[in-house]
């Protein structure tokens, strides 16, 4: 299982180089801003979409274009990108998830344009007839443009495969969370994530056979009482976690028995109907989505969701993480403390600005166990 | 002595449609009338055609603002658990409605609405901050999703875009009608646009005058005066008011009365107001015998209130609800402000970048850049907040608009040297 995790680890720890050995192969590449990309229509062009996940490195260059006040997802991607370290991509698309993801595509086209530029101005409704029918737009849009940057006809059997796919690799995902759950001493929280992020930037059928190769050799659940806490952690709503954040908690006595991340659940729990018409039923997964801050649907409340998966963790606390900047979540906190607080559930709100202070979230962290531990 | 400008004699007017608008507000209940909050640019006149009486959030942090109470409400917000970073008309709002009676505004706590109506045509924050309202109140939230238009955006992606709006206009119409247990009313409607399409007309006339040199009023002017264009629209008084604004520029004028005296520059203001900064600046201005005599503000209101046509309310509503300038990628501001330049013979950009209005502040520094290019003229960023006094520093931008001052002289010296 180490080995495959290494695999794993090599991606993540180098994200573009897995993405540049296909641009070398003769493949297309596109970037995709997290989310909202439905990454199947990319990949039925014969092209690998690969999520722009930012960087650790300092940012620099972008400083000459933006206010230091933006989130770091942004300004890193766009640091990365004057940088030069993404002019391997063909294009890049930028989903309307926020204002700040929506305003740098524009000053992002004025100073380091790629061949292909494209936005999908997703609804921020997803509770109305109307809405979903201007997101079949949108959608369409994509494959309208993707089809005429590539002179490839995407074909409804190759989406379908597509879509088939990027299933496959979902439902090894949900298989991984669930020995977890069932024991979450058997991974590594740094792993879990790896895996998931790895997902991200590599080829899906690539993924898939390395993920099922671990699966297959996964240790089963232990039957030894287990002292640590079981802990949910939720937040990074667009960015991968700090894996150093992830150890601390292990460090001070937790084990993450589940997650509410974007590089986690958010990214794989639910499936693509493959009943459906490919691109409605692609449509149909973003409105029934987990229920997401960037989005208005009063039928998902992020916090029944939240609880939902404490519940089913039977975790004792919950961490969330929010990136400094980041606005959609930041209006929700003021609920789901309130809902976690009335359910008895104790969390800690972390606000994550990069470069971190590793040191004072540790001794957050002890405190909390501290609290949980009582 | 400090230096002063004349403000224009029919500000005295609005005192009281300010008073008398949350007055009513406060009595909506007991007059057995509805009463809605609503988002700065949304549609209106779908609620005053029901009868609904609107309330607006950002007016009242705007009021907040400008007597400096509002830092206040948002220090409470945030020991809600609403982080720092959060737009801070919304801070506001949420902290003076947990103080209830202690909210530190002069129109006390805003009334509890039975409803809210909100579009995220001036950004996405809006949506977030009334979902939260909605929660709070555990009310309706009627949203008027209007997609943000890109640069590359062609005829048939905005027929889209515009398809999308239109439908949600009518399912808004669907939901008011058993909300209120009314029908909808298309000839109410048709005089609610037209009375807010004629207060548009008269206040663009008035700011569109500030052409003149020397500029018969200032920008801040404009940005003082404004309360009518948001928060009555398609009524009477509106027209009334705005009637008189546009007559007493028009006067001001023919004397050839200058609103700075020995006015040297002509600027531009870019994003927000500072509520809390106005007269300081001013003050600054006057010393530098600088007029701001443009500013992007108004056009989010007046761009979609001009396209309004009472023939065809409800399409209208839907045309123009898409067009405010922030709704807009770069390329178009760019041309709007290189534009705005020559119309409005600037001679530099004062970029206000508030902290917590990211539609408002990122493409600021392309947004000089490409204007600098294509007109000569200069620009600065300067650093604040609309209604948190916390994200300004006196220091730091007067040394900015010293050295931007600097800047502009030794241009002028140049040109006539």
């Amino acid at each position: 299982m180490k080995d495959v995790i290494g695999e794993f680890a090599i991606v993540v720890q180098n994200p573009l180089q897995r993405a540049r050995r296909w641009k070398e192969a003769g493949k297309g590449v596109i970037g995709c801003f997290p989310m909202y990309v439905p990454e199947e229509i990319i990949h039925a062009s014969g092209m690998l979409p690969i999520t722009l996940l930012g960087t650790e490195e300092p940012v620099s260059l972008a400083y000459k274009h933006l206010q230091t006040y933006i989130c770091h997802l942004v300004q890193s991607n766009f640091e990365l990108s004057l940088a030069g370290k993404l002019d391997f991509l063909d294009g890049i698309v930028f989903p309307g998830i926020c204002d700040s993801v929506t305003c740098i595509s524009d000053i992002w086209r004025r100073h380091h344009p790629y061949p292909f530029h494209h936005n999908i101005v997703v609804p921020e409704r997803m509770d109305s007839l109307s809405s979903k029918h201007y997101l079949m737009e949108e959608f369409t849009g994509l494959k309208t443009h993707l089809e005429e940057f590539s002179s490839n006809k995407i074909s409804v059997r190759s989406l379908r495969e597509s879509i088939a796919i990027y299933n496959g690799d979902r439902a090894l995902l949900s298989r991984l969370y669930q020995l977890r759950r069932a024991d979450p001493s058997l991974f590594r929280a740094r792993d879990v994530a790896t895996i998931v992020m790895a997902s991200m930037l590599m080829p899906k059928e690539e993924h898939i056979e390395l993920l099922s190769q671990l699966l297959k050799c996964a240790p089963q659940a232990g039957q030894q009482a287990n002292s640590k806490v079981k802990i949910v952690v939720s937040g990074y709503l667009c960015e991968g976690p700090e894996l150093e954040v992830l150890d601390l908690i292990e460090g001070v006595g937790g084990v993450i028995a589940d997650d509410d991340l974007y590089v986690g659940t958010r990214y794989f729990s639910t499936l693509v109907d493959e009943m459906l018409p490919p691109l409605e039923a692609l449509v149909e997964r973003y409105i029934k989505d987990v229920p997401c801050p960037t989005k208005y649907n009063p039928a998902r409340d992020w916090a029944d969701y939240l609880l939902s998966i404490v519940r089913r963790s039977e975790a004792k606390g919950v961490i969330i993480m929010m990136m400094k900047y980041c606005e959609p979540p930041g209006f929700d906190y003021p609920y789901l403390k309130a809902r976690l607080t009335a359910k008895g559930i104790p969390h800690l709100f972390l606000e994550i600005e990069p470069p971190l202070s590793l040191e004072r979230i540790k001794t957050r962290l002890q405190a909390f166990m501290e609290i949980l531990r009582r | 002595m400090e230096a002063k400008i004349r403000p224009l004699n029919t500000q005295q007017g609005q005192v009281k449609l300010i008073n008398d608008y949350y007055g009513k507000g406060k009595t909506a209940r007991e007059r057995g009338q509805l009463l809605a909050w609503g988002s700065g640019i949304c549609a209106a006149e779908l609620l005053s055609a029901m009868d609904i009486y609107l309330i607006f959030p950002e007016n009242y942090a705007a009021d907040c603002g400008a007597l400096k109470v509002s830092t206040e409400h948002c220090e409470v917000a945030e020991t809600l658990g609403y982080p720092q970073d959060l737009c801070s008309y919304a801070r506001n709002q949420l902290g003076s409605t947990a103080l209830g009676e202690k909210a530190k505004s002069r129109h006390g706590p805003l009334p509890r609405p039975d409803l809210l109506l909100c579009s995220n045509n001036q950004c996405s924050t809006i949506t977030k901050w009334f979902q939260a309202v909605s929660r709070e109140f555990n009310i309706p939230l009627l949203i008027t999703d209007v997609p943000y238009l890109h640069g590359d955006i062609d005829d048939e992606r905005f027929n889209s875009v515009l398809g999308y709006v239109k439908e949600q206009l009518k399912e808004h119409i669907a939901f008011l009608e058993q909300f209120t247990g009314r029908h909808y009313d298309h000839d109410r409607l048709q005089e609610c646009v037209a009375l807010t399409r004629k207060s548009a007309q008269l206040y663009a006339d008035g700011l569109r005058m500030c052409r003149h040199i020397p500029s018969p009023m200032t920008a801040f002017d404009g940005f003082i005066n404004i309360f009518g264009i948001m928060c009555l629209r398609g009524s009477e008084e509106s027209v009334a008011f705005y009637e008189q604004f546009k007559a007493e520029i028009a006067e001001r004028v023919a004397e050839g009365f200058a609103a700075i005296p020995n006015e040297r520059y002509r600027l531009y203001w870019d994003n927000l107001p500072v509520w809390f900064k106005l007269r300081d600046f001013t003050t600054k201005f006057i010393s530098h015998g600088a007029c701001v005599v443009a500013a992007s503000y108004f056009w989010n209101w007046l761009d979609f209130m001009e396209a309004l046509d009472p023939s065809q309310p409800l399409d209208s509503l839907a045309r123009g609800i898409i067009q405010p300038y922030i709704n807009h990628g770069l390329e178009y501001k760019i041309e709007w402000l290189a534009n705005c330049v020559e119309e409005y013979s600037i001679d530099g950009l004062v970029m206000q970048s508030t902290r917590s209005c990211k539609p408002f502040f990122m493409g600021q520094y392309d947004i000089i850049e490409a204007v600098e290019k294509r007109t000569g003229v200069p620009g600065v960023i300067i650093e604040s907040d609309m209604c948190d006094l916390r994200f300004h520093s006196d220091a730091q931008v007067d040394a900015r608009l010293d050295a931007f001052f600097e800047v502009l002289a030794t241009r002028r010296r140049d040109r006539s040297g």
